[in-house]
């Protein structure tokens, strides 16, 4: 009978091969689309108020919705990103979500 | 930054005329503002002395220009300098005056612009004289604005509200429009961008995304039109009500501009019986405009 064979850890417990992440690790994005009716200075505001960039973030990624037709303004969990959702649809802004790639 | 940042240490966004508690206003310069605004109406009140360098001025279009002799600039500069000479920050100045400072700083800036440009054309504007213009035009649109603009922020984060008649008869109009689309349930047509999609090419989330938030989402737009409604008849709100009052019109123009086929470039498309829903998307777009921009003075710039 031959001694049971030891194996060697291919990685440290507690450590996940990113290639066995499930759906469930990967995070969620919300991401805001163009649209002509929004103005800038608007949706500028709504960047700011809620999700508190600074004037300077905020003008960022409202010119990449502009020019770009969509950016990514917040990462999070599936809640956190259904309740941003809804606020940006309380505010009128046509924002989606989808898990992060 | 901008570059008012980096040359006179003040920023674009930051208020100089806040309204105050009752009917009045109060002036707020930035220290660097002040002393140009200090400089440029010293040089208007001794115009005498220092027109002594000798100065025609030409105003005009082209077809009717005029030319202005030495006595003549130097009474109008003296004219424009009366109204700003004494001002100082933490000023009250009544509604009356903000007309009359709007004029006199509008005309200093001209004469002075007129006067700085150099003979030769090539020569560089005297750098002095544009920082002093700069801050008397900016002066000047802070008076309009303040003298024009329906929302006006005061410094205790709260807003002054002066509606004119038209103002609350347009939104009086709209918020039926809005609250008939509300309770009709839809998520097409009209409604569609009042109810977006909340995943992107993807039905069935879509579906269980409706079922889930489209109530919760009416009831949170018949809340903000509740506000809008109770203080298009009132005189100050704080920045929650504004912020009711600005989603509400942008609902509204959600809903014509939709109707209208609003796109990038175009802007909203009449098509003879839409005429009045046009005039009032644009309409309800300059009031959006005054109570953003009068929201912007509550967060910070960086």
């Amino acid at each position: 009978m031959n001694d049971p064979m030891i194996v060697e850890p291919d990685s440290p417990i507690g450590v996940l091969d990113p290639s066995t992440r499930t759906d469930l690790d990967r995070p969620w994005v919300v991401l805001v689309w163009n649209d002509p009716i929004n103005t800038m200075e608007y949706v500028v505001l709504v960047f700011q108020k809620l999700f508190s960039y600074s004037k300077a973030k905020a003008t960022e990624l409202m010119l990449d919705v502009h020019h770009k037709g969509r950016a990514a303004v917040s990462h999070g969990t599936r809640e956190k990103a259904e309740s941003d959702v809804f606020r940006l649809h309380e505010y009128g802004l046509w924002a989606t979500m989808q898990q992060d790639d | 930054m901008s570059d008012h940042d980096l040359l006179f240490g003040y920023d674009e966004d930051r208020r100089w005329i806040w309204a105050d508690d009752g009917d009045g206003w109060v002036i707020d310069l930035p220290a660097s503002a002040a002393l140009l605004l200090d400089r440029a109406t010293s040089r208007g009140s001794t115009a005498r002395k220092w027109l002594a360098r000798g100065v025609v001025l030409e105003i005009g279009d082209g077809e009717t220009n005029r030319s202005f002799g030495r006595k003549e600039i130097g009474e109008l500069l003296i004219e424009a300098a009366e109204p700003l000479v004494g001002l100082t920050t933490g000023s009250s100045i009544d509604d009356d005056r903000l007309p009359v400072l709007a004029h006199g700083s509008a005309l200093l800036a001209a004469l002075l612009n007129a006067i700085g440009q150099p003979e030769d054309p090539d020569a560089p504007p005297d750098a002095e004289l544009s920082a002093e213009v700069d801050v008397l035009a900016r002066f000047c649109d802070e008076c309009d604005a303040a003298a024009s603009l329906r929302v006006q922020p005061r410094r205790d984060a709260t807003f002054r509200l002066r509606w004119r008649e038209l103002d609350r008869q347009i939104v009086d109009q709209c918020a039926v429009t809005l609250e008939d689309v509300l309770a009709s349930g839809a998520i097409e047509g009209d409604a569609v961008r009042l109810f977006p999609s909340a995943h992107a090419g993807d039905e069935e989330r879509n579906d269980e995304w409706h079922a889930l938030a489209h109530d919760s989402l009416v009831s949170s737009k018949l809340a903000a039109l509740a506000v809008m409604r109770e203080l298009m008849a009132g005189t100050s709100c704080n920045e929650t009500q504004l912020i009711a009052i600005v989603q509400s019109l942008n609902s509204i123009r959600l809903i014509l501009g939709t109707r209208l086929d609003v796109d990038e470039e175009d802007g909203p498309r009449t098509r003879g019986d839409d005429e009045s829903d046009a005039e009032r998307y644009t309409y309800l777009g300059y009031l959006q405009h005054g109570i953003v921009d009068a929201l912007a003075t509550v967060f910070p710039p960086t």
